[in-house]
């Protein structure tokens, strides 16, 4: 076996750089739902020292004073440029797993010269998108994965690592001793405590005994190890399984008093998570909302709580969503607290060929809401996210509403915010 | 929703069910009554029906689609080859850009359209408006951002023109 992980450089900055040139050269950070904090840093905002997560407002100065530009998450461009760097990289191999918005696994068994294959597949993305990419080599996937890493932090080996090419030997070497919370896996939790039993980098974790880890960690953890030794016990994965819950919740971009602002917030994140639920074919058993003030301003009053609430019959309508979650947010609801965040959770969900028919149901009326659903998702699907809601979520509120003051145009994907070219 | 006309008992049931028929919603439950179907379909085949094709798309101009984006001209420079003000330009990553081409190019931190040629022998960018001069490329080369596939042009006057 071998697989390859391809992974975007700094993925969101390189975006925004392709359609901009004014960015060329410059610190670019591109920050949270809220402008929060920093997400995503081209090469020369690394160079400055921004850390990856730093709130915003600690760096604004400094960094505004260096010529730095900050941008608003344009997750419609990244979603977009995704899928064409996706769609380019399909065809270099019949197996590919899409791991996140700019990393995928390739299946690579049966191919040769993989390292002209990579260098190949970073010309085309980056000729065709734009994107600069790395591409790493090996024969589990948590190889494949250390070996994009040396690609990506290593300017020797010109974006592309593979280590199937190379002796055992020479494969400790070159990875032997990096840093083991660089492993695929390993988590913040998990290094530290490997630090306990002496085990700090990757050769160490790849010599452990295996039983030994899966006594003191998992049997995730073994795999690990076994993997990092070259056996394979990872399959690529063709799709994602359909999500057992969703989960759409935001910080408000202002404090939020009153329950109608809640209840409006509450049925905008409904609509958002019920065609969500659509598009993976599956209605919902219960669903949960939540309201709470920030336990970051400690000065302020604070409460915070939930309500779960069964649906008779699971769905999939915005519409009756909408009912139960406004309901639930008035009971839980309590004046006099600055609300900084609520959130709808859907659970219990099920495959809406599954879903048990409803001895007192009204089919004829429940068909044609059916019908409404799928035409308000084809015509959001066609002239923008939140062309057709409910009235609910809409009105002339909307402290609540995210602040994205430095978003960028969706240069790819809507008429009017096109690139302007200089004739 | 439940309508009246669907209660069995009522008096105006049937009256409303023959108003539904014809409402265009619901064609496609009620075209299956058998004695309409088949007696108007079977009476007149069409002469075409074995020769339809797709209808054409005009993605199919389009070579590569993951390379393929979109831009408004804003200008006069390039008047001399059909690009106005206002049109739209078709640009394609992966085409290998050649003398002569029409590329969009990043000068001075902005998008550029212009012909790639040479002038006294040397790489220029160039207008197609005398009003215009060439712009020589500088000996650490341009970034050419893409070539220019196609470019649609509205015809009409500028207050007749529909943005899509």
């Amino acid at each position: 076996m071998s697989f390859a992980l391809v992974d975007c450089n700094n993925f969101y900055a390189s975006c925004e750089r392709v359609f901009n040139p004014k960015l060329a050269g410059k610190p670019v950070v591109v920050l949270s739902n809220n402008d929060g904090c920093v997400v995503a840093r081209n090469a020369e905002s690394k160079a400055m020292g921004i850390p990856m997560g730093v709130p915003w407002f600690k760096i604004e100065k400094e960094f505004r004073r260096e010529g730095g530009i900050a941008l608003s998450s344009n997750y419609a461009l990244y979603a977009d440029m995704s899928h064409r760097v996706m769609t380019l990289l399909a065809a270099f191999s019949p197996d590919q797993e899409i791991y996140s918005i700019d990393e995928c696994f390739l299946g690579m068994a049966g191919f040769r010269e993989l390292s002209s294959i990579g260098q190949d597949i970073r010309e085309k993305v980056k000729r065709w998108t734009g994107l600069p990419v790395c591409v790493g080599f090996g024969a589990t996937k948590t190889l494949a994965k250390l070996a994009n890493h040396v690609a990506k932090k290593r300017p020797a080996w010109n974006g592309v690592c593979d280590l199937t090419a190379l002796s055992a030997e020479a494969q400790a070497c070159l990875i032997g001793d990096i840093e083991v919370d660089e492993v695929w896996g390993v988590g913040r939790r998990t290094a530290p405590r490997l630090a306990e039993m002496g085990i700090t980098t990757v050769g160490q974790l790849r010599d452990a005994d295996p039983t030994r880890i899966r006594q003191a960690f998992s049997v995730v953890l073994e795999r690990t190890v076994r993997e990092l030794r070259g056996e394979s016990c990872l399959a690529l994965e063709d799709a994602a399984p359909p999500k057992q819950q969703i989960m759409v919740s935001r910080s408000f971009g202002n404090s939020v008093h009153e329950l109608a602002d809640l209840q409006q917030a509450v049925a905008h994140f409904v609509g958002r998570a019920a065609e969500k639920l659509r598009s993976q074919g599956s209605c919902a058993g219960c669903l949960t909302v939540f309201i709470r003030t920030s336990p970051f301003r400690r000065d302020d009053p604070q409460y915070s709580q939930s309500l779960t609430l069964p649906l008779a019959v699971a769905s999939d309508d915005t519409l009756e969503l909408t009912t139960v979650a406004t309901e639930g947010v008035r009971a839980i609801y309590r004046p006099g607290f600055p609300y900084a965040k609520a959130g709808v959770l859907l659970g219990e969900l099920l495959g809406k060929d599954k879903v048990p028919r409803d001895l007192f149901a009204d089919e004829h009326g429940s068909g044609r809401l059916a019908a409404l659903m799928a035409a308000v998702d084809r015509v959001n699907g066609k002239f923008g996210r939140g062309t057709l809601k409910t009235g609910a979520s809409t009105g002339s509120r909307g402290a609540w509403q995210m602040r994205q003051g430095r978003k960028s145009p969706c240069y790819s994907t809507r008429w009017e915010d096109l690139v302007r070219v200089r004739g | 929703m439940l309508l009246p006309f669907e209660h069995p008992d009522s008096s105006l049931a049937r009256a409303h069910f023959h108003l539904r028929f014809l409402s265009p919603a619901e064609v496609a439950e009620r075209v299956s009554f058998p004695v309409f179907a088949t007696g108007i379909r079977a009476g007149f085949p069409s002469p075409a029906a074995d020769f339809v094709e797709g209808r054409l798309d005009l993605n199919d101009l389009i070579q590569h689609h993951e390379a393929t984006f979109f831009a408004w001209c804003e200008g006069d420079s390039m008047t001399g080859l059909g690009l106005r003000d206002g049109d739209l330009l078709v640009i394609d990553k992966a085409v290998e850009p050649e003398m002569g081409d029409i590329v969009v190019a990043e000068i001075n931190a902005e998008f550029t359209v212009k012909r790639l040629g040479r002038q006294e022998g040397k790489p220029h960018l160039l207008p197609a408006n005398p009003a215009y001069p060439p712009i020589p490329v500088p000996p650490e080369g341009i970034q050419v951002w893409g070539v220019v596939i196609r470019v649609i042009h509205d015809p009409r006057p500028r207050a007749k023109r529909r943005q899509p």
